[in-house]
């Protein structure tokens, strides 16, 4: 006795989650290259293709209640269809990211596309995009110990993060280049929620295998990285 | 009698936590092994059921879920050639010693059936039979009052005491049955798919009836509904088949997991019981 349809719909809801990955991971390169070159219409594209990521996200919250619904799953298959709602809605935000970044390229602020904050910017976004492919793989696989490193890259990414401020400060006199330079503080801003995010489905990938969901760091205490489940 | 030192220390490691959370076990199951002639039905069962708790027996046709709550009243003694090893202990009594009534046994631990089975007598009279039996007639019609009171029937028949039980709908049979099964003033609950002939709105009233008795009675239920078993149960043992006519071995029940019904349900930790209660059974 193999339940065949329910099978098939369970590995349709996971590929449209591993699909929606691809998309975001390209909605991130693509946005980074219209930042990196203040190309306008480029990030008018990004915004207008997350209604594509809108709707693989809708697409699969419907197939997930409707699962629950109808086929009553438990065990492995339970925590299967919660994994994939949590880390469905998690890729869809990280989407929401890139047309937040997008909409800066819009406001075509005259930030100059070579800069010491453009630079980190565009070493958090590769980081970002390699956190989101090593997230996805990690729960395709259900390789917890793959999803396990994330936290470490996400420390990466918050340290770049951080070094924003320090680059900040050389504009501080500089009221024209200001305006812009907090703006790109508010887009490294979004690159370093966007690892988060990709944590967060690390930590889903844990739970899928192991039946445990425990954080992998603890935003409370973030100096603290908690072990063992 | 000093249950602790009697008891023979089999538990899986998993199943000490298990008892050490809950604290009151009202039967302790060690070794328990059940045939019938040369036709053995479980084997080597080894589990406690906890006081004031809803356990239920699931698992696939043939592996002794009825066989195994039929010992805990001793109901396969009337089966010819059932034949009952190892030991269980009733609130820390061996209940298959030699000295136990079992009559006495069945009055402690009542038990309701997959068919609704009322009497051929009154709705009262049906009620009042254990009694009867028992020598338990002081109070009379408050003890069957009661008894139907808490089998959540007495609103539903208390202008048509007299008239036939089999005038009852299916659900409303099965409620007097669990009504006679109360009257006499039993410890614990054996249900045998009590719901099985019922429709889903008899079966919901059952599960609520369960959930309010858990307050006064240990119960164990079998069930083939998994849904079910996840509704109403704390705790959840799940049984299988081993063996087979392909191998040495005749099939025979055994106890593969057992657990609260959360940890079944989610994240069960042998495969045997992922594979059944996922549907990919066999």
């Amino acid at each position: 006795m193999v339940r065949i349809n329910f099978e098939e719909e369970l590995m349709t809801a996971e590929n449209s989650l591993i699909a929606q990955g691809s998309l975001v991971h390209q909605q991130l390169s693509r946005v980074l290259n219209a930042l990196g070159e203040r190309d306008v219409p480029e990030a008018i594209g990004v915004i207008a293709a997350d209604d594509r990521v809108d709707d693989i996200y809708l697409a699969t919250q419907t197939r997930i209640l409707n699962l629950l619904a109808l086929q009553a799953p438990v065990a492995k298959d339970l925590r299967l269809v919660s994994a994939i709602l949590h880390s469905n809605m998690h890729v869809e935000r990280m989407g929401d990211l890139c047309v937040n970044i997008a909409k800066f390229v819009t406001n075509d602020h005259p930030y100059p596309t070579s800069s010491p904050m453009l630079g980190r910017l565009h070493e958090m976004g590769e980081r970002a995009a390699e956190m989101l492919q090593t997230a996805m793989q990690a729960f395709a696989a259900r390789d917890v110990e793959t999803a396990e490193e994330l936290p470490d890259r996400d420390a990466v990414l918050n340290r770049l993060n951080r070094g924003m401020l320090d680059d900040l400060k050389g504009y501080a006199g500089d009221e024209e280049s200001f305006e812009w330079a907090v703006n790109l503080i508010l887009v490294a801003r979004y690159l370093e929620r966007f690892g988060d995010h990709a944590v967060d489905i690390g930590e889903q990938t844990y739970f899928l295998v192991t039946g445990v969901f425990r954080e992998f760091t603890d935003a409370s205490h973030p100096e603290l990285r908690l072990q063992g489940g | 009698m000093n249950v602790m030192t009697q008891r023979p220390n089999v538990l899986a490691p998993d199943l000490e936590d298990l008892v050490n959370e809950h604290e009151t076990s009202v039967f302790e199951v060690r070794d328990l092994t059940a045939s019938y002639g040369a036709t053995p039905a479980i084997e080597n069962v080894s589990l406690d059921i906890f006081d004031k708790k809803i356990t239920a027996v699931i698992g696939p046709s043939g592996c002794g879920k009825s066989t195994f709550i039929r010992c805990f009243n001793r109901m396969n003694d009337l089966v010819a050639g059932a034949h009952v090893g190892g030991k269980i202990f009733y609130r820390g009594e061996d209940l298959y010693a030699e000295d136990v009534d079992a009559v006495e046994v069945r009055r402690r631990i009542g038990m309701v059936f997959q068919q609704p089975n009322p009497f051929p007598k009154s709705i009262y009279d049906n009620v009042a039979f254990g009694l009867r039996v028992n020598r338990m007639t002081d109070h009379l019609d408050d003890r069957v009052e009661k008894a139907l009171q808490d089998a959540a029937l007495w609103d539903e028949v208390k202008r048509k005491i007299k008239d036939p039980a089999s005038a009852l709908s299916g659900g409303q049979q099965q409620r007097l049955c669990i009504a006679r099964a109360l009257a006499t003033n039993p410890d614990v609950l054996l249900m045998d798919e009590p719901c099985s002939a019922l429709d889903p709105i008899a079966t919901t009233k059952i599960e609520d009836l369960m959930h309010e008795l858990k307050a006064d009675y240990t119960i164990v239920i079998v069930t083939h509904n998994m849904q079910q078993a996840a509704r109403v149960s704390d705790l959840t043992a799940f049984f299988s088949v081993e063996g087979s006519a392909e191998t040495d071995r005749s099939p025979r029940g055994v106890l593969v997991e057992y657990d609260t019904t959360e940890q079944i349900f989610t994240a069960p930790n042998d495969r045997r019981t992922e594979d059944y209660i996922t549907g990919r059974f066999g």
